[in-house]
């Protein structure tokens, strides 16, 4: 991966934030991180107890089964950890917050559920070549964030790129959400997609020559945008209960659901159930 | 004889329900709704509260919340009583009855605030990964 084809979408996002500030009024720069002006508790816990399904896209592999979903996030003044994901907040404006991310790029977790027991056999039935899903490391990734909100609901802006030398790419992503109340009921639609560069599709979704075999063919995977949607309802019980479902769909790019390792383009996720949080 | 034995009986009882209403015994105090939610569009609730109390013995009741130093209503030898009053809550709402002594709460019961939106926007950032559906 050339330099210049990260600079592009990190010069884009810049140049927006940088044009968003220019409209700020000084005070507005400068004021402190409003997390430290709210009495909120820095530690956000949470439990979902049910059950849950997410499609797997891998070929030879098995969807994965969720009954306990955690929530874990510690938000300080400006660093805070969202299950997985770490964070600094390099501004925080009344329009927009933008947050420095470091995260595990989570396309393998498709990979830790791959079955390999499966061989091509002979004539006489002697197996002579095992089918294996190849095998991919998850990606340590360094990100710049924009969230904005608003009357109009929510957006979040995010690009992030290999910082460990996995698969050398990055990823666009976009994702708007809109929240409704009704009583004690929440909903909130989603929607958005997620760009993923040729080197990144290519690590997760190629085949190398060294990895092809009679089912698995030799395979490079280009650049490509997928698209997703959520919708997300809960009904609060009290103050710490909720019974809530969710379902998501999203559908992969063509380059790879054109890969020979995947089965499935179009994936759904679903998950039912109560939520405890502190 | 009968109607005197009766008099007798009820001073009886509720001497003894007196005296165990100060010794303990059960007084419930209810409040519906109990749970007020806001949000940022949203930050306050106006509440048509149902506050409602039941003793096992008859007694004198006063009625407080911590809107007011004063009682919102008192009760003199009820066993029960209720009060409706519209409210707007924009944070967590007690009420709690004594039975005459100043200061000593037989029950109590509260009004829950729960904010939904965090001014702080990384609460509500998607999270992206493949293990969580939340």
């Amino acid at each position: 991966m050339s330099r210049r084809t990260i600079h592009g979408p990190l010069f884009l996002l810049l140049m927006c934030l940088s044009a968003a500030g220019h409209a700020q009024t000084v005070p507005a720069q400068t004021e402190a991180p409003r997390a430290a002006l709210d009495d909120e508790s820095p530690w956000r816990l949470g439990v979902g107890l049910g059950y849950g399904e997410r499609d797997n896209p891998l070929a030879l592999s098995e969807d994965l089964k969720m009954l306990v979903d955690l929530d874990i996030a510690w938000f300080g003044d400006r660093w805070f950890f969202d299950n997985g994901d770490g964070g600094f907040m390099l501004r925080d404006a009344e329009h927009y917050t933008l947050n420095l991310i470091g995260r595990f790029n989570s396309d393998r977790v498709f990979f830790a559920k791959t079955d390999s027991d499966i061989f091509i056999v002979n004539l006489v039935g002697d197996p002579i070549e095992q089918i294996v899903v190849p095998d991919r490391d998850y990606a340590v990734e360094l990100g710049l964030e924009l969230l904005t909100d608003g009357d109009w609901g929510s957006l979040q802006a995010a690009v992030h790129r290999d910082a460990g030398g996995t698969h050398d790419g990055y990823e666009l992503y976009l994702n708007y959400a809109r929240s409704y109340r009704w009583q004690r009921w929440s909903f909130q639609p989603s929607m958005g997609l997620s760009y993923k560069s040729a080197r990144l599709n290519d690590y997760y979704w190629g085949v190398r020559a060294d990895e092809a075999s009679f089912v698995f063919p030799e395979y490079r995977a280009g650049a490509g945008a997928n698209k997703h949607a959520r919708f997300a309802a809960s009904y609060r019980l009290d103050r710490s209960w909720s019974i809530f479902a969710v379902a998501e769909f999203e559908r992969l790019s063509s380059q790879a659901a054109r890969s020979p390792l995947v089965e499935q383009r179009d994936l759904r996720g679903v998950f039912v159930g109560f939520h405890y949080g502190l | 004889m009968t109607r005197s034995f009766a008099s007798l009986l009820s001073i009886l009882i509720a001497g003894g329900f007196a005296d165990a209403v100060a010794r303990g015994l059960p007084v419930v105090l209810t409040v519906k709704p109990v749970l007020c939610i806001t949000d940022r569009r949203n930050p306050t609730c106006e509440m048509s509260l149902l506050v409602a109390w039941e003793s096992e013995a008859a007694g004198d009741f006063c009625l407080y919340s911590d809107v007011a130093a004063a009682a919102i209503s008192c009760w003199a030898r009820e066993s029960s009583g209720r009060i409706e009053e519209a409210r707007v809550v924009e944070r967590p709402l007690t009420y709690w009855l004594t039975n005459g002594e100043p200061g000593v709460r037989v029950a109590e019961a509260t009004v829950d605030v729960v904010t939904t939106d965090s001014e702080d926007r990384r609460r509500g950032r998607q999270r992206r990964h493949a293990w969580s559906l939340l």
